[in-house]
């Protein structure tokens, strides 16, 4: 019987989830939310904004999209680490950091969303 | 055997081998750059997935909290920065699209769809979402 230790399965799991959603749906949310609206090439109310992110599949939406990115960028970034700096004992270190703060993202989002 | 004269005799010593990396390697060829840069889109689409959430807090706070954000989000650094973003999660989406054909095979009727059909139905599907999402907010 073999048994396996590694956990990459696992992690790029979530990292191929996180590269799909963030590639179909990040760059529309920074051209809208963080140029259009602050240049006021269009307006709206944020009561009306609040009611449009408060339906529940906006909630489930925002939630998977921050998350899932979050992971992604995690696992990317750890192994860019790893490249970057040619030091393979940074691996072990770089992976709990990532994915610690991708992991503390995600729970401060469930409550966020949650409780619109 | 003579290891006086040929003390850095390496080549029955695999242990003895250590080849040098430079850390600047990813300088040395435009692919190798274009990679680094690939995967440093990481860090701009993180950075906006934590700028979401902060938006999202600042709406739901409301009033005040509101203001004080667009107001950081209307800085000029903050606006450079937001182009900066974009540019990015372009290059990130664009990078992903080619890739999905080496991590996903498509049968139709025992014939695989070949790799520029696959990437064109991402980037179809990508101009699909990014339209969805423009008319869920702009008709808002």
């Amino acid at each position: 019987m073999s048994s396996s230790r590694n956990n990459d399965p696992f992690w790029w799991s979530f990292f191929g989830a996180g590269g799909v959603f963030s590639s179909f749906f990040i760059p529309i949310h920074v051209l809208l939310l963080g140029i259009a609206l602050p240049l006021a090439w269009w307006t709206v109310e944020p009561e009306t904004l609040l009611e449009l992110v408060r339906h529940p599949l906006a909630r489930i939406y925002l939630f998977m999209l921050i998350s899932l990115t979050l992971f992604h960028a995690a696992h990317r970034i750890r192994f860019t680490l790893h490249d970057l700096l040619l030091a393979k004992q940074i691996d072990t270190p770089a992976a709990y950091l990532c994915y610690t703060g991708a992991i503390v993202g995600t729970v401060v989002t469930l409550v966020t969303v949650w409780t619109l | 055997m003579d290891t006086e004269t040929a003390p850095t005799y390496k080549r029955f010593r695999p242990s003895a081998y250590h080849p040098s990396m430079a850390l600047t390697w990813w300088m040395k060829k435009p692919s190798y750059l274009l990679y680094i840069l690939r995967e440093l889109t990481a860090v701009f689409v993180a950075a906006y997935a934590i700028i979401l959430l902060l938006t999202v807090r600042a709406l739901s706070q409301g009033g005040e909290a509101w203001d004080t954000w667009l107001a950081t989000l209307q800085r000029p650094g903050m606006i450079l920065f937001h182009g900066f973003i974009l540019a990015f999660a372009v290059y990130h989406s664009l990078t992903w699209f080619t890739l999905a054909p080496t991590a996903l095979v498509v049968r139709i009727k025992d014939k695989v769809l070949p790799a520029s059909a696959l990437i064109a139905v991402h980037v179809a599907a990508w101009v699909g979402c990014s339209a969805f999402i423009a008319w869920v907010l702009l008709s808002a």
